[in-house]
């Protein structure tokens, strides 16, 4: 009997999972290096403050030079994150946040808020926002991800002041007193 | 003896079949599923109701990608006659009117979506920076030699063929006129002007 039929099918239909599973796991396998990088360089739960992109900027996949980028790795697993940030006038600012699978599940930009600042608490299940007062609470869909704040460069001459402002960007866990 | 070797065979084949075609397709770019001239995108670019296809592509070439409620993204690797981009050639950008939205910008990547070298520094233009129009539209050269103001630069040092590269247009806070309707919305003329 010849086998060659049945090696070609076994082949293609193990090739066909190992496309699908690679498809699946890639996002997840990039968002946890990108995570585990800040990690590594800074810390979870902290703001990182990227410096103005250039060709050697390597944290953000196609980088605006336009923009400056305020990143934070976070993992809610165990404690909410505080988010705050004061909010420049007259120029763009976002708030986004990005779930383990790369989804943007979240933003919110300076034209959207009230106030010349913006102020979140992101939680990792409805749980907690029973426990808690304050600030709107954004739900995660994964309990570590990513959030960027971007800043337009409005003009050169505003660089050292954005620069200024959007360092004052923090992310904290809320830790309940004992 | 000889069934095992087929069957070591069946797997290699198989892994390199799986893998291979799962990176082919990751990396065509920020998807296509619009095409408007030379410009692609894809309206659910960061969407949490994203297919796997799209997630995988966004992980590969724009990790940290807004959602269309926020930012459009456009990109373009070939010109308006179809010809792949290339850093050995300079290509004039038309913009004939204002694009409808809070904020745009166009940037230039190299193969790797990282920022192209180049001694100026010059990696993008937008809205801010570009000479108005009195149509409100805007010209943009982009090239090797592209220098000062509306321009680009490509970085390619005078040797070899040159590289490929693509463009992205970014436009922040569209109007309803952008994405209701992507596919025909008024975008920069990508013409190619020669090569060296």
């Amino acid at each position: 009997m010849k086998s060659w039929p049945y090696l070609l099918a076994a082949t293609l239909i193990l090739a066909g999972i190992i496309h699908i599973t690679a498809v699946l796991l890639w996002p997840g396998f990039v968002m946890a290096r990108l995570v585990s990088g800040l990690e590594t360089q800074s810390g979870i739960n902290l703001a990182v403050h990227a410096t103005r992109a250039d060709e050697n900027s390597r944290t953000v996949v196609r980088p605006s030079p336009d923009l400056i980028y305020t990143i934070c790795a976070f993992d809610v697993s165990e404690h909410p994150l505080k988010i705050s940030a004061p909010v420049p006038d007259d120029t763009y600012f976002s708030l986004s946040m990005f779930g383990d699978n790369t989804d943007n599940f979240f933003v919110v930009n300076d034209s959207q808020l009230t106030k010349n600042v913006v102020e979140i608490v992101l939680v990792k299940d409805d749980d907690q926002l029973t426990t808690l007062g304050g600030p709107p609470m954004v739900v995660a869909p994964s309990e570590t991800g990513v959030l960027l704040f971007r800043t337009l460069i409005q003009s050169e001459d505003r660089f050292a002041e954005l620069d200024a402002i959007r360092k004052q960007a923090k992310c904290e866990p809320v830790i309940p007193t004992q | 003896m000889n069934l095992l070797l087929k069957l070591l065979g069946c797997l290699v084949v198989a892994v390199a079949l799986g893998l291979g075609s799962a990176w082919w397709l990751i990396n065509a770019g920020l998807g296509s599923a619009v095409q408007n001239g030379a410009w692609a995108t894809d309206p659910a670019i960061g969407a949490t109701n994203a297919d796997p296809y799209t997630r995988a592509a966004v992980a590969r070439a724009g990790l940290l990608a807004l959602n269309i409620t926020e930012t459009a993204y456009f990109t373009a690797v070939i010109d308006d006659s179809g010809e792949p981009l290339s850093t050995a050639c300079t290509y004039k950008l038309t913009g004939a009117t204002a694009l409808a939205t809070r904020w745009w910008s166009i940037t230039a990547y190299g193969a790797d979506h990282y920022l192209i070298p180049n001694e100026a520094k010059q990696y993008s233009q937008a809205m801010n920076s570009v000479s108005p129009r009195t149509s409100g539209g805007f010209e943009i050269s982009v090239g090797p030699d592209a220098e000062g103001a509306d321009a680009i630069a490509t970085g390619y040092s005078g040797t070899g063929v040159g590289d490929p590269f693509s463009l992205t247009l970014r436009l922040y806070n569209p109007s309803s006129a952008i994405y209701d309707h992507l596919a025909s919305v008024a975008l920069p003329r990508i013409v190619k002007e020669g090569c060296q």
